[in-house]
């Protein structure tokens, strides 16, 4: 259908403003950054010249708008810019880390979509029933906990009292030696290094952080199936169905699931952003060695380049979700395919 | 109840049915002791207002009712096998438990195989999200374990058999028109051969003529198929289009069965009335008996007859008789009235003064709406759709209309959905700038762009509005919705005054008593209720001019008669000029002097209502008198089966009908037809127009043309 | 906030006035909504009389007594400086209230304001604001928080800036969403036909439909507004320590938990959790019993 390619590609061109504004903004906020970044390279005890010469070396002499397309020119040749602490580009340690932070937040993904879909139809079907209930008020805990506090406790049950658990440092424990670097996310490292001991104590290890960082998803996500499921269940086309005689693993895991699914796609492009901000606070408490943590450790050194720099790629990142979640949208809904 | 039935001998039996279901607090009787048979091959149909349950029914029957359902008593057989009891129930679950699984496995023969439903096809009785083809082929994949292949053929080949062409298969639903979805859906239900099929509304919110389509389809189904019908309407004209008999239905029960579809022999008054209320157009009704009061809610078991306060005959045995029980009259005509008075109180009835057969008011030369030329186009965004990907992006809704409407005139303005004429409404009702032309009102060019003006001429021209359910704010207490155009207008000094013109209002709209209402919200009202609160609050600013916008057609049958009556009564005793918007052409014959028929922005026609009711001239004006009339001819017959061709899509030949035209010649897809007047003051735009008006003037109301008749006789005259 | 600037029209049939004292009463006969309410007026308390209630000084280092399990001396223990945590929680909660509360109304403000105007206005406003909002919406909320913080530096008037930005677009779209509902509807053009000007269908019709989805988004969004001062404040970038701040003081347990000493860290969150639960109850309720008044 020609209707789709053009759609593909209007969105694809939509994404240029959003882009363009993620950039923008992340601008302007870097340079209202307190304090002369010159003066933060190099120490307040400078003269003068100096410090006008470093500052034109930067480009800071240079009017805003001129500046900002230095920035734009340097973003679009995937220089992120420069880190005075760490003495050179941000992007290498964004490189280095960038797998560690997909690798968890993938899988809190992977983890939260299902179980979100499997409870919110299951709540469905059982409306105002014991399970629907309880999953109501599960998933009422579930948005009301903070990320970070939750994993906490679970940190104190499954380490500190069952022991079940890894020590909450990193996604390997110490003693292992971390399979070669392929994708930088270790659990696939060492599957496609056939590295099974890894493999396993890399899983082990993500088991906490990602559970933590699905539950508020799931949470919001579970509630918004049930209560599209149970509007799809009273579309007059559900009484078709019925009526037709279909089994009714047909009615309800085809034609009422994928009506029930468009509210969730929206809702999961939005829990995207949400999970890209747990990773931040779950790599803090995990001390897990992604971007999350490199953001935070910069912002304690006012290393603010690495910090604006994460933040660019989140929005990046969060806008790329969410063209995917229009994409996703439209394969589902014939009905936006223009 | 009656013994001795053989159940056998009936394709459904409902046998002393009765239903309750629970909604938040309430318990609601949906139904009362109804008790029915439809055998093989018949076709029954059933009429009844909206909350009369007779939808409630048609679910029941085909057990899809949801959980809240309890049948407390009596049974429903078909073919002699108990489908649904107290045990059993009439509801569906998608919840698996031993017992709903094991109903479910009991009914595999019955559902669609023995009985499939065709519910309202505008609605969404498609999944929106699956192709159409997908959804037809599902049917034979999960139910007759057909190869996915086979079972596409199969799809491919009902839908062939209801006229719908081979790229409607991998069409989704939004791309279908609503006649076109309603033929899938007919489709969808004969795909396994059932004895019986329930159609639902079948024809509600179609198009006048389309319905006439989706009639002839059921009808053709029938005897193809050799199925039973059970249609289900409150279109009294469809039912009896379709049907051999016909049952009446009130407050969830059947108050009367029909031996055949003759209305006048009906006995129950309730039958009477509703049937009296609906404009005719083959009648000259001088004025509609409308039925009082509402329908009563069934929330309270209701012991007696249920229509005894809305009822002219009621006797004190009404109160405790008259409910359930049908006392049979003769053969197969049963009642369920305990006075049966209409028989021996026709004279009665008839005893009003007859009012003198409309007298065409005589009207001042005095025109207070005057377009020239009027037009509007919308331009559509471009890549919005697929199907006008690079063709024009200009819609003209409405080109070149020229209307007069005299002071003290009630002029009606007909045509189908898509036909501009709500587009000419808004802009003679100031609420919408035209492309082009001129609109005079009062003697007033209208300036759109001058607020001053507007603002002032607002004041005059008033309008209600088709949906009484959105026209008022949910928010608002009647008393400050008919008050609010005061305060805009700042036409009260002081509280009192404000309330005397409130309820002066109210009285005219015949919202009384007032108290009764003054402090309700919308929600509490009937459609009728809030349709006389949108009048109340246009009568309030004191207008000349009043458009109605389809008030109608969103209200229950019985409530329709009342409304029309009130505009009637408004434009000749308190002589506001009234200009009704209506697709009913019935309802225009009753209340308006001249009549107006668009077409695709087109008005086509134009005359008074004798002449364009009795010597309708052009084939679309034909078309729209012909499907009004509901006798059981087919339209198709008369008017050739490219009338019901609607899918044109943009491009439209110079006469915008021709496609749809059984005189459609060479000369109809060269050039636009000019307008020609026909007799006095009757403007026909057709190519034929002087010997059509001549033919059909020997045709006078006789509607005994014939398209092959007009034909010959077009071909002979020179 | 629906009073008539019409003065007879106040005299009778205010329905606004009944419809909404008609959402209150069902409210309150809701046990979700009492319980909520319950919670919140414990919180209200605490926050106003806490710095009275707290046996301690929160800021008091007290060394000697560092890491002490809860007892009757200390409620909820003491961290790692000894201070008494039972005492910090009474003083966080009296400043996370106000954080939330001061946040999140001004993003009501702000966010309802440009929703009504976008809404109504259409057009080009209504595509500058709303891409504006989209831009802002296009960041997940704890990076855009944090990149506001260290732009203007942490501090109690940086959180309450980052929190109440972010919580403009939600209301604005929202705001906006209701507008273009109604804009539409019948007895808007009713109202126009009979001559009411841009304003009176701004207040009297448009403004009353945008409230209620806004209040239950105001309700969520100071569960909301908690979470995020908390997650700052966690990270390093809200209030700067020795203040007593909820998030802060998850911070200040983190080390210990592996430890053992999990009291530092698990009343504050306690705190945080009733209280975020108590909103979103809130929230819920006010739908529910909205959706009910207005349907029936």
């Amino acid at each position: 259908m020609g209707g789709t390619s053009k759609f593909l590609i209007l969105r694809t061109i939509s994404l240029i403003p959003t882009i363009f504004g993620v950039i923008l903004v992340t601008f302007i906020l870097s340079r209202i950054v307190p304090g002369n970044p010159a003066l933060i390279l190099i120490g307040p005890e400078v003269n003068g010249t100096e410090l006008k010469v470093l500052e034109a070396e930067l480009g800071l002499n240079k009017p805003l708008y001129v500046q900002f397309f230095i920035y734009l020119w340097q973003l679009l040749h995937f220089n992120l810019g420069y880190s005075y602490l760490l003495g050179q580009s941000v992007n290498y340690e964004v490189a280095l880390r960038f797998p560690a932070s997909l690798e968890l937040g993938l899988a809190s993904m992977v983890l939260s979509l299902p179980i979100a879909v499997i409870t919110g139809v299951y709540a469905a079907l059982r409306a105002n029933k014991a399970g629907d209930h309880a999953s109501r008020v599960l998933s009422l805990l579930g948005i009301s906990m903070p990320v970070f506090w939750i994993e906490i406790v679970m940190i104190l049950i499954f380490y500190t009292y069952l022991g079940v658990a890894p020590a909450p440092f990193g996604q390997l424990s110490a003693n292992l030696t971390p399979p070669a670097r392929i994708t930088g996310m270790e659990i696939l490292d060492s599957l496609l290094e056939l590295n099974f001991v890894d493999f396993f104590n890399a899983t082990w290890h993500i088991i906490l952080p990602a559970v933590g960082l699905s539950l508020a998803s799931i949470a919001t996500l579970s509630r918004v199936i049930r209560s599209s499921m149970l509007d799809v269940l009273n579309r007059d086309f559900m009484r078709t169905s019925v009526a037709i005689g279909l089994p009714k693993k047909i009615i309800v895991n085809k034609y009422a699931l994928r009506n029930a699914l468009l509210p969730g796609i929206t809702v999961a492009a939005i829990q995207a952003g949400a999970i890209i901000s747990g990773v931040v606070l779950t790599e803090t408490v995990f001390s897990w060695q992604g971007l999350g943590l490199f953001a935070v450790q910069a912002i304690d050194q006012l290393d603010y380049p690495s910090v604006m720099a994460v933040v660019l790629i989140s929005g990046l990142l969060f806008a790329f979700f969410n063209f995917l979640a229009d994409i996703i949208y439209a394969w589902v809904d014939p009905r936006v395919r223009l | 109840m009656e013994t001795g039935i053989n159940y056998d001998d009936y394709v459904l039996y409902v046998d002393d049915l009765s239903l309750e279901y629970t909604v938040g607090q309430k318990r609601v009787y949906a139904l009362s002791h109804i008790t029915f048979g439809i055998r093989e091959n018949e076709s029954i149909g059933i009429v009844g207002e909206s909350g009369c349950g007779k939808s409630t029914l048609a679910m029941a029957i085909s057990h899809i009712l949801p959980q809240n359902t309890v049948v407390t008593s009596g049974k429903v057989y078909f073919r002699g096998e108990v489908i649904v009891d107290s045990s059993r129930g009439a509801s569906f679950t998608l919840r698996s438990s031993r017992k709903a699984d094991k109903i479910e496995e009991s009914l595999k023969m019955v559902r669609w195989k023995g009985i499939s439903i065709v519910f309202q096809g505008a609605l969404d009785s498609l999944n929106p999200l699956f192709t159409v083809g997908e959804q037809m082929s599902d049917i034979f994949v999960y139910r007759e374990n057909m190869e996915k292949p086979m079972a596409e053929e199969k799809a491919k080949e009902l839908l062939k058999s209801v006229g719908l062409d081979e790229w409607v298969y991998g069409a989704f639903p939004h791309q279908l028109s609503g006649g076109m979805k309603q033929r899938v859906i007919i489709a969808m239900a004969i795909s396994l051969h059932p004895s019986l099929v329930i159609a639902d509304e079948p024809t509600t919110s179609l198009d006048v003529i389309t319905q006439y389509r989706i009639i002839e389809e059921l009808r053709k189904l029938r005897d193809k198929y050799s199925v039973s019908i059970m249609s289900i309407s409150h279109d009294v004209a469809m039912v009896s289009n379709l049907s051999d008999r016909i049952m009446v239905m009130y407050a969830g029960r059947i108050v009367e069965k029909l031996p055949g579809i003759d209305f006048s022999k009906a006995q129950h008054p309730y039958t009477n009335l509703l049937v009296n209320s609906i404009p005719k157009i083959t009648e000259d009704i001088a004025h509609l008996e409308p039925i009082t009061g509402a329908p009563p809610g069934l929330t309270e078991k209701i012991i007696g007859c249920p229509f005894y306060e809305r009822c002219n005959f009621s006797a004190e045995i009404c109160r405790e008789e008259g409910s359930e029980i049908l006392k049979r009259l003769s053969g197969s005509h049963e009642v369920a009235c305990a006075v049966l008075p209409y028989r021996d109180n026709t004279a009665k009835l008839r005893e009003k003064p007859a009012d003198p057969i409309r007298i065409v008011k005589a009207v001042r030369q005095n025109p207070v709406i005057v377009t020239r030329a009027l037009s509007k186009s919308f331009s559509k965004r471009v890549g919005l759709r697929i199907r006008d990907r690079g063709k024009s992006n200009i819609v003209n809704a409405v080109v070149d209309a020229n209307i007069v409407v005299n002071q003290g005139e009630s002029v009606a303005l007909v045509g189908e959905t898509g036909s501009g004429k709500t587009t000419i409404s808004r802009m003679i009702g100031l609420l919408e700038p035209p492309s082009g032309g001129k609109v005079t009102i009062m003697g007033i060019d209208v300036d759109y762009s001058n607020r001053k003006q507007i603002h002032d001429l607002r004041k005059s021209v008033q309008t209600i509005f088709q949906d009484p359910f959105q026209s008022i704010n949910p928010r608002y207490t009647i008393f400050r919705a008919i008050a609010e155009p005061v305060l805009i207008n700042k036409l009260a000094e002081n509280y009192k005054e404000l309330e005397e013109k409130v309820r002066n209002a109210m009285e005219a709209a015949e919202l009384t008593p007032v108290e009764d209402y003054l402090y309700k919200y919308p929600h509490q009202l009937s459609g009728g209720q809030r349709q006389r609160v949108s009048i109340a609050r246009a009568l309030v600013v004191d207008p000349k001019i009043l458009i109605a916008d389809e008030p109608i057609s969103m209200l229950d049958v019985s409530l329709r008669a009342g409304i029309l009556n009130l505009l009637k009564k408004l434009r000749d005793e308190k002589g506001v000029t009234l200009f009704y918007i209506t697709h009913d052409i019935a309802s225009a014959r009753y209340i308006s002097d001249r009549i107006y028929v668009m077409y695709k922005g087109d008005i086509v026609e134009s005359g008074t209502t004798e002449e364009i009711i009795k010597n309708p001239t052009h084939p679309y004006t034909m078309a729209l008198v012909l499907s009004s009339i509901g006798v059981r001819g087919n339209v198709s017959e008369t008017l050739g089966e490219n009338i019901f061709n609607q899918d044109q899509g943009d491009a439209l030949p110079p006469c915008k009908f021709a496609t749809r035209c059984f005189l459609a010649e060479e000369v109809c897809f060269q050039k636009a037809p000019e307008n020609a007047e026909t007799g006095i003051g009757h403007h026909v735009r057709c190519h034929f127009a002087p010997q059509l008006g001549s033919l059909m003037k020997n045709n006078t109301a006789a509607y005994g043309i014939n398209m092959e008749k007009i034909r010959k006789e077009l071909r002979n005259s020179p | 906030m629906f009073s008539e600037s019409i003065p007879f029209m106040n005299t009778k049939g205010s329905h606004q006035r009944s419809q909404f004292m008609e959402a209150v009463r069902l409210y309150f006969r809701n046990p979700t909504g009492i319980v909520a309410v319950a919670v919140l007026m414990v919180y209200v308390f605490i926050a106003v009389f806490g710095p009275r209630l707290s046996p301690y000084n929160p800021l008091a280092l007290n060394l000697p007594d560092r890491l002490q399990p809860p007892s009757l001396a200390h409620l909820f223990g003491t961290d790692g400086y000894g201070r008494d945590v039972f005492s910090r929680v009474l003083y966080a909660i009296r400043l996370d209230m106000s954080l939330a509360f001061l946040a999140v109304s001004i993003g009501y403000v702000l966010g309802v304001f440009l929703g009504l105007l976008a809404g109504y206005m259409g057009k080009i406003t209504d595509h500058g604001i709303m891409r504006v909002m989209d831009i802002l919406l296009s960041f997940p909320s704890i990076l855009f928080a944090i990149a506001v913080a260290i732009a203007i530096g942490a501090g109690f008037w940086t959180v309450i800036i980052a929190v109440s930005i972010l919580s403009v677009p939600g209301f604005a779209r929202v705001a906006r969403s209701a507008v273009l509902s109604t804009k539409n509807d019948l007895y808007i053009l009713a109202a126009i036909s009979q001559g009411a000007s841009r304003w009176h269908i701004m207040f009297r019709h448009i403004l009353p439909v945008a409230i209620t989805p806004t209040i239950i988004l105001y309700a969520l969004g100071l569960g909301n507004a908690i979470i995020v001062a908390a997650s700052l404040s966690f990270l390093g970038v809200g209030i700067p320590p020795p203040t007593p701040e909820l998030g802060a003081m998850i911070t200040d347990g983190l080390q210990y938990v592996i430890s053992g000493q999990w009291w530092i860290s698990i009343f504050p969150g306690l705190f945080i959790v009733f209280i975020v639960v108590a909103f979103n109850m809130m929230g819920d309720t006010i739908r529910e019993v909205t959706d009910v008044t207005l349907r029936r």
